[in-house]
């Protein structure tokens, strides 16, 4: 069902069908895929709070003052921008390209290591 | 100054600050002259612009956006990206089970063989993490104030350039009811759906298209009639417009119509059409079910549409088409395979079921074999498979290949 107001609908909208995605289990247990989910949701939160922290330092170092109006209506500029997306390019690199790795290759805790003689 | 002209004065005003060399707090002057004052309806940009889209009303959301973004480039990557992970992986799980890397298995094999395997999957669950964090980002943002966009949208119904027809009454079929791309509402279900979709799009585009760059290349790409003349056009599935304000733009003598089943879409697509000064028409309509007169466009264009249909419904549209169209009209479709053939490989498949399946296109499957040049002969008009090339940034593997055209008799 669409949103309403009092049985109202609000705007334009009508019916929907609903998908199922939220309830999608896509490695073996729900609570694996939460922590993903809550993996990546969480590196989200930490870049806004970076980014935020960032502006207000070009603010501090050019006007000696900040409010928070001035911080959401920043507008970089073309290089800092740049500089921006490279260093949360870099993030996202540092922080999540283990995922690519090649599990094929990944053994169990405690299992033996190939290619080392322990006699 | 009438609103529009102070809109455009306060939009270029923002650009220029945007793209100084040194980094600008937008002036409240600026802002006040972007959003028009307060009670006025449009798309406030009290934060400014980035090319021709305001950037989101909240720095914090706009900055998690961003970070998506990046999280979905890594989902869809090659060398160090989860896709080429997958894509590998995949490869070593066919040689496991006896087959050549590029063997056509059927579409179940396929599944069986890769749907547990911890790589594949968790490309999938960053993909979808990603795409559900996205919708509910920016929707989440658009709610903080739901009144303030409804009453904007409600505000921009009567006024011009162009013209909107909601149909409130219109039936809706269940196969446009689904929350395609798994967005929050779908196209019809969320009356702010056009914020939520054009916002949400730009991480689809991995940050780019600002300038409706994806839509202007394919307008520019659209061939013309044989005799040269266009004086009507319709875009199938208008979406939030941009499509249509590309087409204004290459063609700004025509009448230019967009419709779309989702009147939210429509509803958006006008006001944004309003806010920009252009001078497009939109009606919530089925595709196969127009409303249109009988030979009135002289070129109709549907961009990334027909997968989001069943096929069965695809040849009602395309019957539609031919009626519509004047003789000697064009008929300019870009979409998933009209300038590619569908995937054989195993990656490639499963990708395309993994998609259905986790990401809300429940047609996207039977469009694999759907039939877009018989549908299109058998209606009397002329297909050429050799069409002008579009910039099909959706798919990224269209861009360069001739695309399918055709003209009716």
């Amino acid at each position: 069902m669409a949103d309403t107001k009092n049985g109202e609908r609000l705007g334009a909208e009508t019916d929907f069908i609903k998908h199922d995605s939220d309830n999608m289990v896509l490695l073996g247990h729900p609570h694996i895929d939460n922590l993903i989910h809550m993996v990546i949701a969480l590196g989200g939160e930490m870049w806004t709070g970076q980014q935020r922290v960032k502006i207000m330092e070009t603010l501090l170092t050019k006007h000696g003052k900040v409010t928070t109006e001035m911080i959401e209506q920043y507008m970089p500029t073309d290089e800092e921008k740049a500089a921006w997306d490279a260093e949360r390019k870099a993030m996202v690199d540092r922080v999540y390209s283990v995922m690519a790795r090649n599990t094929n290759a990944a053994r169990d805790f405690g299992s033996p290591e190939p290619n080392i003689d322990k006699s | 100054m009438d609103r529009r002209t102070l809109l455009t004065g306060g939009a270029a005003a923002v650009t220029t600050a945007a793209t100084g060399a040194l980094g600008t707090v937008i002036a409240p002057t600026v802002a006040n002259a972007a959003t028009g004052g307060s009670g006025d309806f449009s798309i406030d940009a009290p934060r400014g612009r980035e090319g021709s889209y305001p950037r989101l009303p909240s720095l914090d959301v706009q900055s998690n956006q961003e970070f998506l973004t990046d999280i979905r480039a890594f989902a869809q990557g090659g060398r160090g990206g989860l896709t080429q992970a997958a894509r590998d992986r995949v490869k070593e799980i066919l040689e496991e089970n006896g087959h050549g890397p590029y063997d056509e298995l059927p579409m179940d094999e396929v599944i069986a063989l890769v749907e547990n395997d911890p790589t594949v999957m968790a490309s999938a669950r960053v993909w979808l993490s990603n795409q559900q964090l996205t919708w509910k980002g920016v929707r989440d943002l658009f709610y903080r104030d739901p009144d303030r966009y409804l009453s904007e949208l409600k505000a921009a119904e009567r006024l011009g350039p162009g013209s909107l027809e909601l149909n409130p009454t219109m039936h809706i079929p269940d196969y446009a009811k689904h929350e395609i791309h798994i967005q929050p509402g779908g196209y019809v279900g969320d009356p702010l759906a056009g914020y939520i979709y054009e916002h949400g799009l730009i991480n689809f585009f991995l940050g780019h298209n600002k300038n409706d760059e994806n839509q202007v290349g394919v307008a520019a790409a659209a061939p013309l009639p044989q005799d040269g003349k266009v004086r009507r056009v319709l875009e199938l599935g208008c979406s939030a417009g941009q499509m249509t304000g590309a087409l204004k733009q290459r063609f700004p003598d025509a009448e230019v119509w967009g419709i779309d089943v989702g009147g939210p879409m429509v509803h958006y697509a006008h006001m944004r059409g309003v806010d920009r000064g252009v001078n497009v028409n939109y009606r919530q309509a089925l595709a196969e079910d127009t409303g249109f007169p009988d030979g009135h466009f002289d070129l109709i264009v549907s961009y990334i549409i027909l997968h989001e249909i069943p096929n069965a419904v695809n040849t009602k549209i395309m019957q539609e088409v031919s009626r519509i169209l004047r003789g000697g009209g064009v008929y300019y479709p870009v979409d998933f395979y009209t300038s590619f053939s569908p995937p054989k490989d195993a990656y490639g498949k499963f990708r395309r079921w993994w998609d259905h399946r986790w990401n809300g296109e429940p047609w996207a499957l039977q469009h694999m074999d759907y039939d877009l040049a018989a549908d299109l002969t058998n209606v009397g008009m002329t297909v050429n498979k050799e069409g002008p090339s579009a910039m099909n940034y959706n798919t990224g593997s269209g861009r360069g290949r001739p695309n399918l055209m055709a003209t009716k008799a």
